[in-house]
């Protein structure tokens, strides 16, 4: 109670939503998502993917533009991967240039001051430096276009591609008058960094963000993580609101819960881990220790789904645990962190 | 885990070597409670028994079956012997002080010669039933001398219909040491152990020894995996498909063989439960085990040290009532988890005879 009182007394108000991702199985599309978040007195959503939305077509875009204003909802657009050098590019998205400037276009067409986008994959870390040159070149490339529109790319630090000072010196070689970051806190955990370690880098950099919490633990190999809803992980989330509401208090905090899966085995005690991570400090790694060694594994219910495809029990269980696990964080976020202005009235 | 994965990677060349595992002539079986959101009856579970090439079946309380009816019973044992299934049966708590008693039953020397009853009715050759549950720990003496009583007072009808009462080690009401005491105390020509694999984690034991303790005892089981590992007030313990556990059962089929090969290996799968916390590091812990020797409790601690938490996909859901979209994926685990369990028990273990034919 102390603090939640705390929380509400601040003067710093945070937007909060959430990024559709989180109950991606419901297949919902623009206007649906924002009468959900409108239904919840949320003040912002993320469409973090074109697939988001019922067409691409002017006129609907505008719909969706005037329906957001409408119903109170600030919208954050969002495209996919960005490098024509990574695993997760889709080459049918014709050039990185022609996928950015569609994604802006579309951004700018709803109202939308902020686009996330992201780099790659865990898989793309070998050949991390090759990726990062090209996605600088790529963002540079349509840098006027951006500014024209009004609208900041934000670079997610994405299922583990890059870590917070990688980010940073993406986004600071690539032009910070257009380029911004779109904080996740759940990503980090692939990367072996704290999530505290993250906002504190980029905390200056932040437009938008994917905000969940993971239970952290030692493994006999290293440390396991797995993605939980707010409140129920190993992450200081007072202490992140804290430094939120410091260093980017203008961002909407979106949540991006993803539960049901199963921990993933960080197995940093093994010397072929760090192939890929040869210029993380010490003290860096050292602050992802510390969370593992003071965190347990998540004791709650869960559906946790197997690989691949799912019998439709299971699919049908997943599908209803997004939407409570979503709605649970979010009174998390309003009860116990403080966040959100419009459920305040 | 890594049993799992050698399961996969083996399973042609163990199906060859099966019939030189310690699991060798061990009758594999399943207790009814593992699939309990079917509610199934009687006949159904003999079929499906059946239709996995199963040598046994416990049904392990009166609600198993679709009516108590002499005709209905003699139908069922009919059933059975016609399927080639072997039926041990069950019942609940047989002690009127335990939380869990339910006084619908009457008395306990009733329930009991109801239970045994219907066990000679289905041809069964042993009931189980047990005594209470980790609540009845603080008035653990008195329901023990209680339940010795209550199973005095049916010894002739146990002896005339030749079934042997299995106590269980029953969500933690108590330790094998406490059980094997009840069983010498009450008599063993008519009371024997049903061995739980998983209740012994609820208190602080380590299922091997179990099996050595309660082996020479044993005339029916419940068998699970659990995965133990340790936590900031002790331990916790999750209940898994076999070989999804910390529990070595390659020594406990070991075991089984040396010590209870006639008992009937009846899988009880219980998943999607929360692990359990279990404070040890905390005083109050031990006041309901006063009497736990250290070397027992050591034995459990090196289990603790050497697990990890179950990593894999589970509906975690708990107990009690669930919206309908996790019920339906949690009924579906029951069955899923069940069937995973016995290719382990058959496959790596070596469990099991009619499979084999």
């Amino acid at each position: 109670m102390e603090e939640l009182s705390s929380a509400t007394t601040s003067p710093v108000p945070i937007k909060l939503g959430f990024d559709s991702y989180s109950i991606r199985d419901f297949r919902w599309r623009d206007i649906q998502l924002l009468d959900y978040a409108a239904g919840l007195k949320l003040d912002t959503i993320q469409l973090s993917g074109l697939h988001d939305y019922e067409s691409l077509e002017p006129a609907h875009l505008a719909n969706v533009k005037e329906h957001a204003e409408r119903v109170g909802i600030i919208i954050d657009a969002g495209i996919g991967c960005i490098c024509p050098l990574s695993e997760g590019w889709n080459p049918n998205m014709g050039s990185p240039a022609e996928y950015l400037r569609k994604g802006l276009a579309v951004a700018k067409a709803v109202g939308a001051r902020s686009m996330r986008c992201y780099l790659g994959g865990r898989g793309d870390r070998p050949k991390l430096e090759q990726c990062m040159e090209v996605t600088i070149n790529v963002l540079r490339s349509v840098r006027n276009e951006a500014l024209d529109l009004g609208v900041r790319i934000a670079i997610e630090n994405h299922s583990g591609d890059m870590q917070a000072r990688e980010v940073k010196a993406l986004i600071e070689a690539a032009g910070k008058d257009f380029v911004g970051s779109c904080l996740d806190a759940g990503n980090p955990m692939w990367v072996v960094e704290d999530p505290l370690v993250t906002i504190e880098t980029l905390g200056p950099y932040v437009v938008t963000t994917h905000i969940r919490d993971s239970a952290v633990f030692e493994h006999p190999r290293g440390a396991a993580a797995q993605w939980v809803a707010l409140g129920d992980g190993s992450v200081n989330l007072h202490r992140f609101v804290e430094l939120y509401r410091k260093l980017c208090p203008h961002a909407g905090m979106q949540l991006e819960i993803i539960t049901g899966r199963a921990p993933t085995v960080l197995s940093y005690l093994e010397p072929d881990f760090w192939r890929v991570f040869p210029h993380m400090p010490a003290w860096e790694f050292a602050r992802f220790v510390e969370l593992a060694k003071s965190g347990h594994p998540y004791m709650g219910p869960m559906v946790i789904g197997g690989s691949g495809k799912q019998p439709p029990v299971i699919e049908a269980a997943l599908k209803e645990q997004q939407r409570t696990d979503l709605e649970r964080s979010l009174e998390y976020a309003k009860k116990a962190l403080g966040v959100g202005v419009s459920w305040r009235g | 885990m890594l049993r799992r994965t050698f399961l996969q990677a083996t399973s042609g060349a163990a199906l060859a070597a099966a019939a030189t595992t310690p699991g060798d002539g061990i009758r594999l079986g399943f207790d009814t409670f593992s699939i309990r959101d079917f509610h199934w009856k009687d006949i159904q579970y003999l079929d499906y028994a059946t239709s996995l090439k199963l040598d046994t079946v416990q049904l392990s309380s009166l609600d198993d079956y679709e009516s108590l009816e002499p005709a209905h019973l003699a139908k069922v044992k009919d059933h059975a012997g016609r399927v080639g299934i072997v039926i041990d049966a069950g019942i609940g708590t047989i002690c009127d002080l335990s939380t869990n008693w339910d006084q619908k039953e009457g008395n306990p020397t009733a329930y009991l010669r109801k239970g045994l009853g219907v066990a000679k009715a289905v041809g069964a050759r042993v009931m189980r039933c047990n005594m209470g549950t980790r609540a009845d720990r603080p008035n653990l003496d008195r329901c023990m001398e209680a339940t010795v009583k209550a199973l005095k007072s049916v010894r002739s009808e146990a002896l005339d219909s030749g079934v042997r009462i299995a106590v269980e080690n029953h969500a933690g009401d108590m330790q094998a040491r406490e059980v094997k005491m009840l069983i010498e105390e009450a008599g063993t020509d008519f009371v024997a152990s049903c061995l739980d694999s998983g209740n012994p984690l609820w208190a602080a034991e380590d299922p091997l020894l179990t099996l050595e303790t309660l082996g020479p005892y044993v005339v029916t089981t419940h068998i699970r995996d659990t995965a133990v590992f340790e936590h900031q007030r002790g331990a916790a313990v999750q209940w898994v498909a076999l070989g999804d556990g910390s529990v070595d059962f390659h020594r406990f089929i070991d075991l089984y063989q040396k010590l209870c090969p006639k008992a009937s290996m009846q899988l009880e799968i219980i998943t999607g439960i929360p692990p359990d916390i279990l404070p040890y590091l905390e005083p109050d812990f031990w006041k309901v085990f006063q009497r736990t020797p250290a070397w027992e409790f050591a034995r459990f601690l090196k289990l603790v040290k050497n697990g990890h938490p179950y990593m894999g996909p589970m509906v975690i859901a708990g107990w009690g009532e669930h919206p309908p979209a996790l019920a339906a994926a949690f009924k579906e685990q029951q069955r899923v988890d069940l069937e995973r369990s016995f290719e382990y028990a058959k496959k790596v273990l070596g469990a099991g005879v009619r499979w084999k034919s």
